[in-house]
């Protein structure tokens, strides 16, 4: 449980130091856009399942490189920001 | 099953028509496409057989073609317009990555759901696949013998010169109305239709 006087800590770091803030609501939001990433890879398997023969093997090999490319940016902004 | 007259191009041999239409490698980004041999689809039959996959047509991704490349072009814009010495370098990096991946996602996702959004109409049926977002999946079918009427609907501008619009199959079956949205060539698509229900009566 977050004590209030953590609370207040938090707030005045968080104005103190913006940057520190905003890197969080980067990595959350890159978070948020790694499972949409898997989302699409996965339903690019469903969707093909559904019409065999439209570019396949090409277009989950493109969803696998944006997921692995999300994942990539995540890493990037973890180690940079 | 005897193939209709009018799926056959005037003046073309059956089997000449079939290679021309109907081979292997046909245009995947086609919007109409005459017996895709290379497709299948979910519960079809082993004795089932395409003979006509339908998408909208080609310039209905004029729109989110124009929205991509603006998306694309947007930074150089912001950049120029609003300045951003402010934004430490590696965050304007991460920004500018995290936009183009988004950029990509945007496109990608249109692209999806045009490419497998299909009509089909088979030997025994027809099918409309619609995918109105990547998470979102509609099919519905009819048999030739649950079918009612077959109207078109076009107009506009664009319409009329790319040769395009809608086709509602009305139906007897538990769905109403099946709707081929913006297909090419919508008179020669009702004509097929009409052609194999008058043969799936006459059976």
């Amino acid at each position: 449980m977050i004590s209030f006087s953590q609370l207040v800590f938090w707030i005045q770091d968080a104005a103190t130091h913006p940057w520190s803030f905003i890197k969080i609501l980067y990595l959350i939001a890159l978070l948020i856009y790694i499972a949409f990433a898997a989302v699409v890879y996965r339903q690019v398997k469903m969707m093909e399942q559904t019409i065999e023969g439209v570019l396949e093997s090409f277009l989950t090999f493109v969803s696998l490189v944006h997921l692995v490319l999300a994942i990539g940016v995540f890493v990037l902004a973890l180690l940079i920001l | 099953m005897q193939m209709p007259n009018v799926f056959i191009a005037e003046g073309v041999p059956v089997e000449q028509d079939r290679e021309d239409h109907g081979h292997k490698h046909a245009n995947p980004f086609s919007s109409y496409i005459r017996r895709p041999h290379h497709i299948r689809f979910e519960n079809q039959t082993k004795k089932e057989e395409i003979l006509l996959l339908l998408r909208p047509h080609m310039i209905t991704n004029v729109p989110w073609m124009l929205i991509t490349i603006f998306m694309v072009f947007l930074p150089t814009i912001f950049t120029r317009v609003i300045p951003t010495d402010f934004v430490p370098a590696n965050f304007r990096f991460i920004t500018i990555v995290s936009w183009y991946l988004l950029t990509f996602a945007f496109a990608y996702e249109k692209l999806l759901c045009w490419l497998f959004s299909v009509g089909i109409v088979t030997n025994e049926r027809v099918v409309d696949v619609d995918f109105s977002t990547i998470l979102y999946k509609d099919v519905s079918e009819a048999r030739f013998d649950k079918i009612q009427d077959v109207s078109v609907k076009t107009g506009g501008f664009i319409r009329s010169v790319f040769n395009f619009g809608d086709v509602f199959i009305q139906t007897a079956g538990e769905i109403p109305e099946i709707e081929f949205e913006d297909v090419p060539d919508p008179a020669r698509v009702t004509k097929l239709l009409d052609s194999l229900i008058s043969e799936g009566n006459k059976r």
